[in-house]
C-alpha cells in the first residue's frame, strides 16, 4: 500500500472522512483513530513484524519518561543505554548480514547470511525515536507526550516508510492544536500530492527504465549513453525521493500537519555544503544535531572539524544502506565536504559568490562531483563502479550523441524538462502554488484528474518501490 | 468541515472516474492515440504476484501486469500437473530443429500431439511483426499450450525495450494459452536478450538454456543432435515441475523410435 498506488487514494479517500469527522469531534479520538491507521499500515507493510513497532514505541517511551526522572550522571547513563536500545532493532535487522560479510571478507571465514527482512520504515522510526529521547533528555520538549501521543508522533504514517524524520516538538504541538484547519493548508497538500505523483509516477519511473539497463549492463553501452543514464540517475533518485517526501507532506498537509520541505532544489547547488542543505534536509539536520554537534562541531578546531564531518557523512552512508559502497559514496561526499570548506577557507571566500563566472564553474563542478558519486551509489560493487566509470570515458563516441537522441527522444525529454522546472526560481514554483491553492474547486479536480491519468500513461505495468523506501 | 467536504470531492471525483473508465469496454481514442485504462487488478486484495527481476534498484524487466491479466487466472493458480494430452505448438528459430526430435518423443510417451514451426533465422521482432502467420500456425494446430524458443539470433541486440515489446506482442497473440519461452543457449558472454525474455514472461514461463553446457555443432551457432536431446531433458523435467506456470506431463521416455510430428519449415526472405 504505498502513496503511488490506486489502492492507497481509494483507503486515504475514506480515511479522511472520518478523520474530518473525528478531528472537529474529539482530538483524543482522532489521535487514537490515526494511530491505529498507522498501525495497520505498518502491518500491511511488515506482516512479520508487524508487533516490532508498537514493542519498541512502548519501551522507548516508559525507558525516556524513568530517564527523565534522574539527574546528573544516571540522566546520562540512561539517555545511552535508551539510545542504544532504540538503536538495536536497526542494527539487528539491517546490519547483521553486513557485519558478517565484513567478518568473513576480513577474515576469510564462510559464516552463512541470516535470512533477515528489513522492516520498512525502521530506519526512519527509530531516528525520530531517538530524536525524543535526546530532545527529553536535553529538557528541550516543554510539553510532556502521553503514550498515545508518542505512539501517534512514532507511528504517523505519512512519515513512517521513509520519513522526513521530524522532531516531537513540531508535532506534539500540531498534534494539541484545537483549532479549524486552514484551507490554504489542505490545497498545499493537495499541491504537493500532485507535484510528487508527477515526479514519482511520471519522471522518475519513467528514467529509471534506461538508467536500470545501463546500470545492469554497462557493456552493452557507449560512453554517451551511460554519461546520460548517470544523468538520468542523478535526476530519477530525486524526483523518486523528493516525489516520495512531497507526497508525504502533502498527505500530512491534509490532515492538518504542516511539515518542513525535505528537498530544495539541490541541484542549484554551487558547492557540496549547499548540496547537503538542500538535499534529505531533514536526515542532514537530524545528523548535525545528534551526531556532528555531539561529536564537537566546529567549535574544537579547524582539524576536527574536518574530522567531524567527515564522520558524520561516513555514517550517513551507512545509514542509507549497509553495503561498503554506500560507506564509500559517504566518505566520497564527506572529503568533498572537507575539500569545500578547506579552499573556502584559503581562497573562495575571496571571490565574489554573486558574479556568473564565479557561479558557472562552482555550479559545474559541483554537479560533476554529485553526478561521480552517484555511480557509487547505484552500482552493486566497487569494480562495476569502475568498469562503469571507465567504459563511459574510453568509449566515449560523439557520433553515438545524435543516435540517441534520435533512439530515445522521450526519455530526453522528460530528463530535460525536468532539469528545466529544477531551474526554476523559488518564488516562480511558490507563485505556482498560490495559484493552484486559489483555483475554483472543480478546476483543481481536473488537474488532479490531468495528473492521474498522466501517472497511468507513464506507469510501467508494475508499482516501482521508492528508492529510499528500503534505506 | 466544509472545506474537508470540498477536498474530498476534489480527490473523489477524478477516482470515479478513472475507476469508471478502467472498468468500462469503451476506450476513448482521438487521432490514433488512445487514453489509458488503469490496471483493476492492482485493486485486488491479493494481486496477481509478478516476479521482479532483481532489487528496487537493479530491477530491469518485470513480469507485466498486462500480461498476467491476459493469461487465465487458473493457469496462476495451479501446482498440480496437468495429466491431459495436450496439442503442443512448438514455434521459433532455428533451435527448433535440434529439439524438436526429442520433443516428439516426450510428446508420444505423453500423449501429447506435437506441431513444429522452425522459421530460420527468425527474431521476435520477426514474429511480432508478422502476427498473421502465428495466427495461421495457431489455427493450423489448434494449439492449447505453446513453446516457444527465440532469441538465438538476438543475444546481443540493444534495443532491449523494442524486444520486450515484441514479446508481449507474440505473448498477447497466443492469448490464454498456457505458454512457456526457452532461452537460447549463451554462446556469447552476457546475453541481454535473455533477461529481457525472463523479466518480461516471468520466471515461470522461462526455461534458462544459460545454466546448461552444450556441445557446439559444426556450425558454431547450435549445439549438436545429442547435445540438444540433453537440453531438451532439461527442459521436459522443468515442464512437469512446480517452477512452471502450468506443469503438464512429461516423463521420460521409453523409446525414440518412431518419431512422427506435424512440422513446418519457413525460411528468411530472399
Amino acid at each position: 500500500m504505498l502513496f503511488n498506488t490506486i489502492s492507497f487514494y481509494a483507503v486515504f479517500i475514506v480515511f479522511l472522512a472520518i478523520y474530518a469527522i473525528l478531528q472537529r469531534t474529539s482530538r483524543t479520538l482522532m489521535k487514537l483513530y490515526v494511530v491505529l491507521f498507522s498501525l495497520y499500515f505498518f502491518s500491511r507493510m511488515n506482516p512479520e513484524v508487524s508487533m516490532l513497532l508498537p514493542l519498541t514505541a512502548l519501551l522507548s517511551w516508559a525507558m525516556t519518561r524513568r530517564m527523565n526522572e534522574c539527574k546528573g550522571n544516571l540522566r546520562k547513563r540512561w539517555l545511552w543505554f535508551i539510545v542504544v536500545v532504540e538503536l538495536l532493532p536497526l542494527l539487528y535487522f539491517k546490519y547483521t548480514n553486513f557485519g558478517i560479510d565484513l567478518f568473513n571478507t576480513l577474515l576469510r571465514e564462510n559464516f552463512p547470511l541470516q535470512d533477515l527482512i528489513l522492516p520498512v520504515g525502521i530506519s526512519f522510526y527509530t531516528f525520530q525515536a531517538i530524536s525524543h529521547t535526546v530532545e527529553v533528555y536535553h529538557r528541550r520538549l516543554r510539553l510532556k507526550m502521553d503514550f498515545l501521543e508518542y505512539l501517534f508522533y512514532i507511528s504517523f504514517f505519512p512519515l513512517l516508510l521513509s520519513g522526513p524524520i521530524t522532531r516531537p516538538a513540531t508535532m506534539l504541538q500540531q498534534m494539541r492544536e484545537d483549532e479549524e484547519v486552514n484551507p490554504r493548508l489542505l490545497y498545499t497538500g493537495l499541491w504537493l500530492v500532485m507535484m510528487g505523483v508527477l515526479k514519482k509516477c511520471v519522471v522518475a519511473d519513467y528514467l529509471a527504465q534506461f538508467n536500470n539497463w545501463a546500470f545492469d549492463s554497462p557493456e552493452l553501452y557507449g560512453g554517451f549513453e551511460l554519461m546520460m543514464a548517470v544523468v538520468g540517475f542523478g535526476m530519477q533518485i530525486y524526483c523518486d525521493f523528493s516525489g516520495y517526501s512531497d507526497m508525504s507532506i502533502g498527505i500530512a498537509a491534509m490532515m492538518g500537519f504542516r511539515l518542513r520541505e525535505n528537498f530544495n532544489f539541490p541541484y542549484q547547488s554551487l558547492n557540496p555544503t549547499e548540496f547537503w542543505r538542500r538535499w534529505h534536509i531533514s536526515l542532514s539536520t537530524w545528523f548535525r544535531d545528534y551526531l556532528y554537534i555531539p561529536l564537537g562541531g566546529n567549535k574544537m578546531g579547524q582539524v576536527r572539524t574536518y574530522l567531524n564531518n567527515f564522520i558524520t557523512m561516513v555514517v550517513a552512508g551507512l545509514w542509507h544502506g549497509s553495503t561498503l559502497m554506500f560507506v564509500l559514496w559517504g566518505a566520497m561526499h564527506g572529503l568533498g565536504l572537507v575539500v569545500h570548506k578547506w579552499c573556502h577557507r584559503l581562497f573562495l571566500h575571496r571571490l565574489p559568490s554573486h558574479r556568473l563566472w564565479v557561479k558557472v564553474p562552482s555550479w559545474l563542478l559541483c554537479q560533476v562531483f554529485i553526478m561521480f558519486t552517484w555511480v557509487f551509489f547505484r552500482c552493486a560493487d566497487f569494480s562495476s563502479a569502475r568498469d562503469y566509470l571507465h567504459r563511459m570515458f574510453t568509449q566515449f563516441d560523439t557520433e553515438c550523441i545524435l543516435a540517441f537522441i534520435a533512439q530515445r527522444p522521450l526519455w530526453i525529454a522528460i530528463l530535460v524538462l525536468s532539469m528545466l522546472v529544477h531551474c526554476l526560481r523559488e518564488r516562480w514554483f511558490y507563485r505556482l502554488q498560490e495559484r493552484f491553492i486559489t483555483l475554483h474547486w472543480t478546476l483543481k479536480s481536473i488537474l488532479f484528474l490531468l495528473v492521474l491519468q498522466l501517472a497511468i500513461e507513464f506507469s510501467t505495468n508494475e508499482v516501482q518501490p521508492f528508492l529510499y523506501y528500503k534505506f | 468541515m466544509k472545506e474537508y467536504v470540498r477536498l474530498i470531492t476534489i480527490l473523489l471525483i477524478p477516482l470515479l472516474l478513472v475507476l469508471a473508465y478502467s472498468s468500462s469496454g469503451f476506450r476513448f481514442s482521438f487521432n490514433g492515440l488512445s487514453i489509458s485504462k488503469l490496471n483493476l487488478s492492482c485493486l485486488s486484495p491479493n494481486p496477481i504476484e509478478t516476479p521482479v527481476v532483481g532489487d528496487s534498484l537493479s530491477g530491469t524487466f518485470v513480469d507485466t501486469l498486462a500480461l498476467d491479466t491476459i493469461i487465465s487466472n487458473t493457469e496462476s493458480n495451479i501446482t498440480m500437473i496437468d495429466t491431459t494430452g495436450k496439442r503442443i505448438l512448438f514455434f521459433g528459430d532455428s533451435m527448433i530443429e535440434g529439439l524438436s526430435m526429442r520433443f516428439a518423443d516426450y510428446a508420444r510417451e505423453n500423449g501429447h500431439e506435437l506441431y513444429t514451426v522452425c522459421w530460420y533465422g527468425s527474431t521476435t521482432t520477426g514474429w511480432a511483426n508478422n502476427l498473421d502467420t502465428l495466427h495461421s500456425f495457431l489455427r493450423w494446430s489448434e494449439a492449447d499450450y505453446v513453446v516457444v524458443s527465440l532469441g538465438g539470433n538476438e543475444l546481443k541486440v540493444k534495443d532491449l525495450e523494442n524486444r520486450a515489446e515484441n514479446i508481449r506482442i507474440i505473448q498477447r497473440a497466443l492469448g490464454s494459452r498456457p505458454t512457456i519461452w526457452v532461452a537460447p543457449p549463451s554462446w556469447v558472454k552476457n546475453p541481454t536478450i535473455t533477461g529481457v525474455i525472463r523479466g518480461t514472461v516471468g520466471e515461470k514461463r522461462y526455461f534458462d538454456s544459460t545454466k546448461l553446457t552444450y556441445t557446439r555443432g559444426s556450425d558454431k551457432m547450435h549445439p549438436t543432435f545429442g547435445s540438444a536431446s540433453r537440453w531438451m531433458d532439461s527442459i521436459a523435467v522443468w515442464m512437469s515441475s512446480p517452477q512452471t506456470a502450468h506443469p503438464i506431463k512429461m516423463d521420460f521416455p521409453k523409446a525414440t523410435q518412431p518419431r512422427k510430428w506435424k512440422k513446418k519449415f519457413m525460411f528468411p526472405k530472399k
